[in-house]
């Protein structure tokens, strides 16, 4: 995995990684990268030779203070090699009754099985996931909440 | 003209009138609350016929706000609630939870509450499969194998009320070990259980595996490809039926699965050159993850360490007096339910409350994915491919 790790600079486009973080005490390494180049990443990350992470695994959502983070658990079905990549979005508004949405890229025409994940965060955190075509993904099977719901129940909210 | 151009003229003559006969499509809604679906789930189907050509389904009437809740939990209580992610493999949120919150507070378990964790979650698999054999027998009505599997399973759920108390939500894990230690009697007990299941197996094998009706109803549909356990991210026996090996008890061994000797079953065949698993493989590779367990269940309980049960930081007596808190940090645990792979990933800002609880069910992928498998098959055969899958509603909707 090192050495997979160490090729990331050649394959990826100049000042893709903000930075290299240590993710918990077992998973290795966690890439930063701009929320706005990800989807250009994570492009690279599933079909160059070097690198064909293939699998989305898992994909998690936490709001830290003023910032929303996601986390990309990556995994390969070639080479069984797993990979973090994260980004985060700012919040101008943590107050219930000025929540705004939050755009992210969707990964989901580079892993299909990201559209759960993102039709959930979706809902419950208030993203709206920017497919390539300059489209929202809508709605679907996993969705949760009720069509006249307000807020986004994951957030966490002060009161004003 | 020949008597043999005649009577192909003829036939074809007598064939033209049901090619030509045109069936409008039909829309059929099933659920939420339907006996045929792993409820409460809302399938709609687009027909030709008997043909299924379209298929949508809608889930989330069981969100229960899992995750929300668990964030406004204490510590201790979040063991608790994380059985509720799906009762009957109730067992496994609480290890999953465990595991991360164990990792981000560098917890050492003790090998001995490390055994104990992997029997229980052993007969939980085991238990779990055997619910599944029941749902399946109904689904093909073979009333006779769900009394003798339901016979069979009260003896471990039998077990789990002697170690744990309860037979389903056990709330027995903690953090740093388990909650007691084992019971008078039980090791022997878990052998004896397994020296039974053993024999009750090949009974299960003649009562459905090898029969002809369970055959001709279970084989040659809902074809799972290899290729769509990979790009959908299947894993569990649902994906070994279709060839694709991977088990996190392998992959990335926790408890003290490393040290055991066990088999990863497959299924059976290729179709047209392609490697995947249809309904009855779905099924065998399950009855055969039994013997496994059972197997694995005797390694342990014969060789099951001495020692403490708990890590001594954090044990239940202590509990009311000295609410435990998980340090800042970050932490991904896996482990391998009877479904598949279960991912917690779990965020705490050193409060007495979780910031961030989340679960990566198996069952997400699964439903993805069946929107596929219905394509091109019969209506018929809906509610076999549905039970073939198993799908946690509870899991996915969270």
């Amino acid at each position: 995995m090192n050495e997979r790790i160490q090729q990331l600079d050649s394959v990826l486009p100049a000042g893709a990684i903000l930075q290299r973080q240590r993710f918990g005490k077992k998973h290795g390494v966690a890439l930063w990268v701009e929320a706005n180049r990800l989807f250009e990443i994570a492009s690279v990350l599933f079909s160059a030779p070097e690198m064909e992470f293939d699998w989305l695994e898992n994909l998690s959502l936490v709001q830290m203070d003023d910032a929303l983070l996601a986390t990309y658990f990556l995994r390969s079905t070639h080479h069984h090699d797993t990979l973090l990549i994260r980004c985060s979005r700012g919040l101008a508004n943590t107050t219930a009754e000025k929540a705004e949405k939050v755009q992210f890229p969707s990964v989901s025409e580079i892993w299909i099985s990201a559209i759960p994940f993102e039709q959930e965060i979706s809902e419950l955190f208030g993203i709206e996931y920017l497919l390539k075509n300059g489209t929202y993904l809508t709605k679907g099977t996993f969705s949760k909440l009720p069509p006249n719901s307000k807020n986004y129940p994951m957030r966490k909210v002060r009161s004003l | 003209m020949t008597r043999a151009t005649q009577e192909s003229r003829e036939h074809e003559s007598a064939q033209e009138p049901i090619e030509r006969l045109q069936t409008d499509l039909t829309s059929w809604e099933m659920g939420p609350y339907d006996s045929r679906l792993p409820s409460p789930l809302k399938v709609v189907v687009q027909l030709d016929g008997e043909r299924i050509i379209h298929s949508k389904i809608e889930a989330g009437y069981y969100h229960r706000g899992f995750e929300k809740i668990l964030e406004s939990l204490e510590w201790n209580a979040t063991i608790a609630y994380a059985d509720r992610l799906d009762t009957e493999t109730g067992i496994f949120g609480e290890l999953a939870l465990c595991m991360a919150a164990e990792e981000i507070a560098e917890l050492a378990v003790p090998p001995r509450a490390r055994d104990i964790r992997l029997i229980l979650c052993e007969l939980g698999r085991i238990a779990f499969h055997m619910g599944y054999m029941v749902r399946f027998a109904r689904t093909v009505s073979s009333e006779t194998m769900i009394h003798y599997v339901l016979r069979d399973r009260e003896k471990i759920l039998d077990l789990f009320e002697l170690i744990t108390g309860a037979r389903f939500t056990h709330n027995f894990l903690r953090f740093g070990g388990v909650r007691a230690d084992v019971t008078e009697g039980f090791i022997e007990r878990v052998i004896e259980v397994c020296e039974l299941l053993k024999f009750r197996i090949k009974e299960y094998n003649d009562l459905l595996t090898f029969n002809h009706a369970f055959i001709q109803r279970t084989q040659g549909i809902g074809w799972l490809s290899a290729s769509q356990v990979r790009a959908f991210g299947v894993t569990g026996p649902n994906a070994r039926a279709s060839g694709v090996l991977f088990d996190v008890r392998r992959a990335h061994p926790y408890l003290n699965y490393e040290r055991q000797d066990f088999k990863i079953p497959k299924g059976r065949h290729k179709s047209q050159d392609e490697l995947g698993g249809d309904a009855y493989d779905r099924f065998v590779v399950r009855l055969r993850e039994i013997s496994e367990s059972i197997e694995i269940l005797k390694q342990a309980a014969e060789t099951i360490s001495e020692g403490e049960f708990k890590s001594g930081k954090n044990c239940s007596e202590e509990i009311a007096s000295a609410p435990f808190i998980v340090p800042l940090g970050e932490a991904y645990s896996r482990v391998e339910t009877p479904r598949g792979m279960l991912g917690c990933y779990l965020v705490s800002d050193g409060s007495q409350y979780p910031a961030r609880v989340q679960f990566r069910p198996p069952s997400l992928a699964h439903l993805q994915v069946v929107e596929n498998l219905l394509i091109g098959e019969s209506i018929e055969d809906l509610p076999v491919i549905f039970s073939s899958l198993d799908i946690g509603i509870a899991e996915v909707d969270r």
